[in-house]
């Protein structure tokens, strides 16, 4: 009987216990503060110079700013603005460069006003390979200097496509407080990132969240939205259903049709689909036979039919690519088109290349859905004009590893870069960013027959000769087939319907719907 | 008993080595490094040897090894490569929602396990039994990342009972406990159904023993045979096993962290191994190991304090 009395004492004091806790409410929806779902399960590292991750990144577009920045809702290069800078000059040769800083900028945290200084000490840890993950896109700066409490001297030692693209409010352009960066030392400026943006920083739970506090002397004006809550939430369904719980307000949404399909059905969600898109473009390994035979690259270039791509992935969140410069890009060429959809040409060249009963190739995958996916897809494709992928699933580290040593025939790879031309053919198509080399990057393909030209347009000052010869880069580039590109994956986040950004959301630098002053929740 | 306990303690130090040296040496062949985990799939070759080089992976492997020793014995577990941060801190820092859903998940399993193990054992072949047996090879078969979301939907989403993201405020015990309710529900299932399953068949073998036809001969009550006698012995291997499990536990509370976004050392795990963070997966085997040691330990103590025949020299 004691048993029994003690499971009955257990089974009440269970009861009272559960009791009390539905008793405690959940945390009631407040309309200022914003509340977003990362991708990730935990922050890389909060040093804006350092971390390159999509939840890092977007969380950094809202501590900092630039010297320039994109008209907020778009990432088309003309649109570029002033930010930190007010107006800026540059030489004949385009190799000096004077920017007019903005005055009574503060910085977060008392750490006072920004001057030329800030600017010069961050575009110089910016630039040093030991501080900085983006030091190569300001290989060409030779040296920043202060000429006086509000102007820069920038110079360069070589010209360079953009360089007020390069200053702008993303990654090595994001300007950090020097008495912040000196006072906590250099190494651990990740422990409060202060800056000059609309937010600051508050507090960093691992694992969870970063809490950010408007910021009221916000050049721009004191935000609306009093508080973000970035958590960070690493599964899918878990940020969906935490938005379906009223926990969350903006979240990055699942890049599948019926998944944006379902949510659209839902009222109280707003569905924004933007650039950068991600590109997808099979390079092809021209070191490994026999695809140094151009014949059997042309025949993969005719093996592809983009239209399964787009029905397998989804109309409304991928866009046909026809060119290796993706749309939307200065440089893109829109009447460059890769060769149409051909199984018969792909199995006479491959006839005539001496593979008339086909061949095999061996090819390394990540299993990242993103890449996996349409990899099986190729695979598919190019079964049916007689080519057979040995596919080789690894982990996402160990297939970046293998594919830097040059060790799979095709590569599928896409990254949203910076949306110049420059920033994809250089390190993917020009010889010196070959794999396995000192200088190698991600030039997969072993692609050389672009590199004259691109050298001359990224010394070439007027736009539209740059412009024509980008376009003509791509024609070798299709030519010699070094790559096959096949679609583009737009960016979707999901809002709560309520939730006014102040602007429209055509794309981001940052990788997600910037937080303006102005943005606001409305009834 | 104390001698014991400082045996046993000691013992596990040689296992712990052991278990770091495998572990140093076996992640370091697994292809990728954090390197490129860290900076990102358009770092040249250039920017990704320079970070090599600052992160000491250049340095010859048993030069590493010593220095990692070197630390361990000062109970410095080295920063993560990561976040700069150490290691040690990291791990307390989630270790507390860990130990919560482990402990949590054991007590509701045992709970509710024990009772029905009893229920099953005692209503052999008859329609309890059954249902029980059913129920509890649902719950071992059933994937608790799918139980998890509809315990969301349900308990979350319809009811609004419970939070969707459990995380909850340490220092506030009841938050702490509103927020963990649901994860420990989820990770208590395998627990509950493993423990009916151990507990009725450790009771039928109970049952057939001679004591037992003794105290029936003797002419004592059905529930006295039963819980004083039959129950009593029977417990003593339920218990081993359940300890045993322990270790298993924390290691499968990796989905429910997922599902749930809790902190924890398996998320951390997961994280640690896709990024290549040596550091911090050293660290965490260390951590795992030493509690699987711990765990055992108790479990050889209880079984000691429970079986009266066996004595601790």
């Amino acid at each position: 009987m004691r048993l029994a009395h003690s499971l009955a004492g257990g089974v009440v004091a269970a009861a009272a216990l559960l009791g009390s806790t539905l008793l405690t409410p959940n945390a009631a929806f407040a309309q200022d503060v914003l509340r977003v779902g990362a991708f990730g399960a935990d922050a890389n590292r909060l040093d804006p110079h350092f971390s390159g991750t999509g939840a890092d990144v977007y969380l950094f577009s809202m501590i900092f700013n630039g010297l320039t920045r994109f008209a907020p809702g778009s990432m088309d290069p003309a649109t570029l603005e002033p930010d930190l800078a007010e107006s800026w000059e540059s030489s004949e040769d385009g190799l000096t460069w004077t920017f007019h800083l903005r005055e009574g900028v503060q910085f977060h945290g008392g750490y006072g006003e920004l001057t030329a200084d800030d600017v010069v000490y961050s575009l110089t840890r910016a630039a040093d390979p030991e501080r900085s993950a983006y030091a190569s896109q300001l290989a060409a700066m030779e040296s920043v200097t202060a000429l006086d409490d509000y102007t820069v001297e920038i110079q360069l030692s070589s010209p360079v496509p953009l360089l007020i693209g390069l200053v702008a409010n993303a990654r090595q352009g994001l300007i950090i407080s020097q008495a912040a960066a000196e006072e906590l030392g250099d190494q651990n400026y990740h422990e409060r990132p202060i800056g000059t943006g609309p937010f600051e920083f508050v507090e960093y739970q691992p694992q969870q969240y970063v809490t950010l506090r408007a910021f009221e002397d916000h050049f721009r004006g004191t935000p609306e939205i009093e508080e973000v809550q970035y958590r960070y939430i690493a599964s899918d369904n878990t940020r969906e259903l935490a938005f379906r719980g009223d926990e969350i307000d903006l979240f990055y949404g699942r890049r599948e049709q019926d998944w944006v399909e379902r949510m659209s059905e839902v009222p109280e969600a707003e569905i924004d689909i933007f650039e950068p898109a991600q590109s997808r473009l099979l390079h092809i390994n021209a070191s490994m036979p026999p695809l140094d035979d151009i014949r059997v690259r042309q025949a993969i270039q005719h093996a592809i039919n983009r239209d399964e791509f787009l029905a397998l992935i989804g109309a409304d969140i991928t866009r046909p690519l026809y060119t290796v410069v993706p749309i939307g890009y200065a440089g893109h060429a829109d009447d460059v088109r890769s060769p149409e959809y051909d199984p018969d040409r792909a199995r006479e060249l491959l006839a005539e290349a001496g593979f008339p009963d086909g061949l095999t190739l061996n090819v390394m995958i990540s299993q990242i859905a993103s890449l996996n996916v349409p990899m099986i897809l190729i695979q598919e494709q190019l079964r049916r004009v007689g080519i057979t992928l040995d596919l080789q699933e690894l982990d996402h580290a160990a297939w970046h590893a293998a594919i830097r040593r040059n060790e799979s025939a095709l590569v599928i790879y896409g990254a949203a870069a910076f949306p110049i031309a420059d920033d994809i053919l250089t390190p993917f198509f020009h010889s010196s960013s070959i794999v396995q080399t000192p200088t190698g990057q991600t030039n997969f393909s072993h692609c050389s027959v672009a590199d004259a030209v691109i050298d001359e347009a990224r010394q070439e000052r007027d736009e539209e000769a740059r412009d024509a010869l980008y376009r003509e880069a791509q024609v070798l580039i299709m030519e010699e087939a070094c790559a096959v590109p096949i679609f583009e994956l737009m960016q979707v986040y999901v809002r709560r319907s309520n939730l006014d950004l102040g602007y429209t959301l055509e794309g981001d630098i940052n990788l997600g719907p910037p937080i303006l002053p102005t943005t606001t929740f409305v009834e | 008993m104390l001698g014991f306990v400082l045996k046993r303690l000691a013992l596990a130090v040689p296992t712990l080595l052991a278990v770091v040296t495998v572990v140093f040496f076996v992640i370091r062949v697994v292809p990728g490094d954090p390197a490129i985990a860290m900076l990102g799939d358009s770092a040249t070759d250039s920017a990704l040897t320079a970070l090599r080089e600052r992160m000491g992976l250049n340095e010859p492997l048993l030069l590493q090894y010593l220095n990692f020793l070197a630390g361990l014995v000062q109970g410095d577990l080295g920063l993560s490569i990561r976040t700069g941060q150490p290691v040690l801190d990291q791990i307390l820092r989630v270790l507390p929602y860990t130990l919560d859903l482990t402990i949590a998940s054991v007590l509701i399993g045992v709970l509710f396990g024990i009772p029905a193990g009893l229920l099953a054992a005692v209503k052999r072949n008859r329609w309890a039994d059954y249902i029980t047996r059913m129920v509890s090879l649902l719950g071992l078969s059933f994937p608790v990342f799918f139980l998890a979301i509809l315990l969301i939907l349900l308990f979350s989403i319809q009811l609004g009972w419970f939070p969707v993201i459990s995380e909850g405020d340490l220092g506030d015990p009841i938050d702490r406990l509103h927020h963990l309710f649901l994860p420990a529900l989820a990770g208590s299932l395998g627990v509950a159904a493993f423990v009916t399953r151990a507990t009725r068949s450790s009771v039928l073998e109970s049952l057939g023993e001679d004591f037992v036809r003794t105290a029936r001969a003797k002419g004592l009550p059905r529930h006295v045979v039963l819980l004083r006698h039959a129950f009593r012995n029977a417990l003593i291997p339920v218990v081993t096993v359940i300890g045993l499990y322990l270790g298993l536990v924390i290691g499968n509370s990796v989905l429910i962290e997922i599902v749930f976004n809790r902190p924890g050392l398996g998320k951390l795990i997961v994280e640690s191994l896709t990024q290549r963070d040596y550091a911090m997966l050293q660290g965490l085997i260390i951590t795992y190991s030493f509690f699987i040691v711990l765990a055992n330990l108790i479990t050889d103590l209880t079984y000691g304090l429970m079986d009266p025949r066996v004595k601790h020299q």
